[in-house]
């Protein structure tokens, strides 16, 4: 929740909120270590343990789309750039994955990174387009990139195969299956969060401090000597790199990769989907798709899943949320996240936590 | 296979013509566009849902009042789209006047969505529907090609509607009013343009518009919530034609666009059709085509926005 800085504010024309003073960090660092990775192994552990298959599936789902959040994060939280086209990397990704496992039988702790690796020039080639066109251009550029992606590759033969399906079975490490709900889920925890841990730690670098001047203000920050083609590039190839990892976990989450159809996987809907949570979460913080992104999932999965249409109804109800985020509280829901904390700060008790 | 073997004139004037019919349908969606963002900076994406949600209300009239003409119901479909596009702007980007454009272009994607939904709940029991035609069955045919009436009745409507708005902007005090507010708000609001109506009504016009393309092209199609998105997409193409400002180059991208996409899969080239439009955009965007259609202060406007 660093750099709150004003551009999503700014977007929706409202002035900051002048930022209180930020309780001093009474506790010791040791103790906010230990609670850290208290949170890390109840979050490891309890699931496997106390849920059910099914929650468990649910809760990997989530950690999966958080790291697709992460993705927009990383191009609209830190340069300001605004992608219509997540879906497509995350698309890119769970082909590649599928089809290099199996038509390649590469063993998948390859395949994950290298679909997302593959997914990484292609981020840059719509990076490049996004150095000349700005803001509204380059959404509809990225919206219609995203239509013929969807219609023309995501239907050849030689991607998806004569089935129109690419199958993409759960991985193993020597004798340890990751097979059923629960082990993929710790599978798919300790990938999310190391990418989490990579993030808040990028989020903290020089780097990301470019970045926000970059998004905050171009002319200012070219003013001030920063390269912006350079941070914009790294921002689009981080994007596309944690979309395309997200859509390797989400088609061995699958395990069987549709293509076509009257309803395409991969199209505008999904984008719209990762975008969206991602808002209502927090655009700005590494925390915000992880919030949103597992308020979607519970919703579509858990809570509408007796309705066929559960995924209409919790696009509606995310368009509304996304539609008074926008009015009323452009930061997401972290911002009030921050605001109780800093409430209770204010009353001396847990200050730090 | 040769160049020859492969080209044939016939085919290529029967893909054109459907090309010009199907072209007429992205012009009206660009026509719309063009006019909500020139009232209020608005690059609408909600439009195609729009566009679905009203002819999912023709499909509903059609089912419920068999008796109903289909003039009727159309007409009355596009009183809903213009009661939906001025409710939008009302009820939302009246608020975001002072917003970023990204603002605005999420909280459209936002509405988008909203609409979507609530399609997708209301009509959960005709997710496929066919609607009917405004035009009698048939076609007309002359020499090796022909075209069906409802095609034709598409193009020759497109055509009317948008030389009637292109005069409208031209000659009335509300088409002044509009492109003074495109050109600047503050000195045209300072001359007593009253904003809110202004942009209300081109929500209006551009939610009637919607309405008009979903329902002339669906009938040749099916009805499902998805069905107006590449519609939509390729209506921005037409909008991008004439930089967001022209309504004749929109008139005419949309109609060109229709032409090219579809004549292509008469030559040896056919593989390009469905990625023509995001070739053409690609290459409009990149070549900043407004700066032909937009004047110096329109130009201002738009850099100012985006």
């Amino acid at each position: 929740m660093m750099a709150q800085a004003p551009a999503i504010e700014r977007l929706a024309g409202q002035q900051p909120p002048a930022e209180p003073p930020v309780a001093a960090k009474s506790s010791p660092a040791a103790a906010r270590a230990i609670a850290v990775a208290a949170l890390f192994a109840a979050g490891l552990a309890l699931p496997p343990l106390l849920l059910d298959s099914t929650w468990n599936a649910v809760l990997s789902l989530a950690l999966i789309y958080a790291l697709m959040g992460l993705s927009v994060v990383a191009l609209t939280g830190f340069v300001g750039q605004l992608s219509l086209m997540p879906a497509t990397f995350v698309g890119i990704g769970a082909y590649a994955s599928g089809r290099l496992v199996t038509s390649l039988a590469t063993p998948f702790w390859f395949a994950a990174p290298l679909a997302a690796t593959i997914a990484v020039p292609v981020a840059l080639v719509i990076g490049m387009i996004a150095l000349r066109l700005k803001g509204l251009y380059l959404a509809i550029m990225t919206l219609v990139f995203a239509n013929v992606v969807e219609e023309f590759i995501f239907t050849k033969p030689w991607l998806v195969g004569k089935g129109r399906v690419v199958d993409a079975p759960r991985p193993h490490l020597g004798g340890i299956s990751f097979a059923s709900d629960k082990n993929y889920y710790v599978l798919v925890y300790l990938i999310v969060a190391l990418f989490l841990l990579l993030a808040y730690n990028v989020s903290r670098s020089r780097t990301a401090r470019a970045c926000y001047a970059v998004r905050d203000n171009e002319d200012a920050a070219q003013a001030w000597g920063i390269n912006v083609a350079k941070y914009k590039l790294i921002a689009f190839a981080l994007s596309g790199f944690l979309a395309g990892f997200a859509g390797a976990l989400y088609a061995h989450w699958l395990e069987s990769v549709p293509s076509g159809g009257q309803r395409p996987l991969f199209g505008l809907e999904f984008s719209l989907t990762v975008v969206f949570f991602t808002i209502v979460g927090g655009v700005r913080s590494i925390w915000g798709p992880v919030i949103g992104g597992t308020i979607w999932v519970v919703l579509v999965r858990r809570l509408l899943a007796g309705s066929p249409n559960g995924v209409n109804i919790a696009i509606s109800i995310f368009g509304a949320v996304v539609l008074l985020t926008m009015l009323y509280r452009p930061a997401g829901l972290v911002a009030w996240i921050g605001d109780a904390r800093r409430k209770l700060g204010r009353r001396g008790r847990w200050a730090g936590v | 296979m040769t160049l020859a073997a492969t080209f044939s004139a016939g085919l290529f004037a029967q893909d054109l013509l459907n090309g010009i019919s199907l072209g007429a349908v992205f012009a009206l969606l660009g026509l719309g566009v063009v006019l909500i963002y020139k009232s209020s900076g608005v690059l609408n994406f909600a439009h195609g849902s729009m566009a679905m949600f009203s002819t999912y209300i023709y499909f509903e009239i059609s089912r419920t009042f068999g008796g109903v003409p289909v003039v009727v119901a159309t007409l009355m479909a596009v009183a809903f789209g213009a009661l939906l596009g001025a409710g939008m702007y009302l009820a939302v980007f009246r608020r975001m006047q002072e917003a970023g454009l990204l603002a605005k272009v999420i909280a459209s994607l936002a509405v988008a969505g909203i609409l979507q939904g609530t399609a997708a709940f209301l009509w959960r029991n005709a997710t496929q529907a066919r609607v009917p035609q405004q035009f009698p069955e048939g076609s007309l045919r002359i020499g090796g090609v022909g075209l069906g009436h409802q095609e034709i009745g598409t193009i020759a409507i497109t055509i009317f509607v948008g030389v009637a708005l292109i005069l409208i902007l031209r000659h009335t005090t509300f088409g002044i009013a509009l492109r003074a507010t495109a050109q600047n708000r503050t000195a045209a609001k300072m001359l007593g343009v009253r904003e809110t109506r202004v942009a209300a009504t081109s929500w209006a016009l551009g939610g009637g518009l919607a309405a008009l393309a979903g329902t002339l092209v669906i009938p040749l199609a099916v009805l499902t919530v998805y069905s107006m998105i590449g519609y939509m997409v390729r209506g921005f193409v037409a909008a991008v034609v004439g930089g967001f400002v022209s309504l004749p180059a929109a008139l005419a991208g949309g109609f060109a666009l229709g032409a090219a996409q579809e004549s292509l899969k008469a030559t040896p080239l056919e593989q390009l059709s469905t990625v023509f439009a995001g070739l053409a955009v690609a290459a409009l965007l990149l070549a900043r085509v407004e700066r032909f259609f937009a004047l110096d202060q329109e130009l201002r406007a738009l850099q100012e926005l985006g």
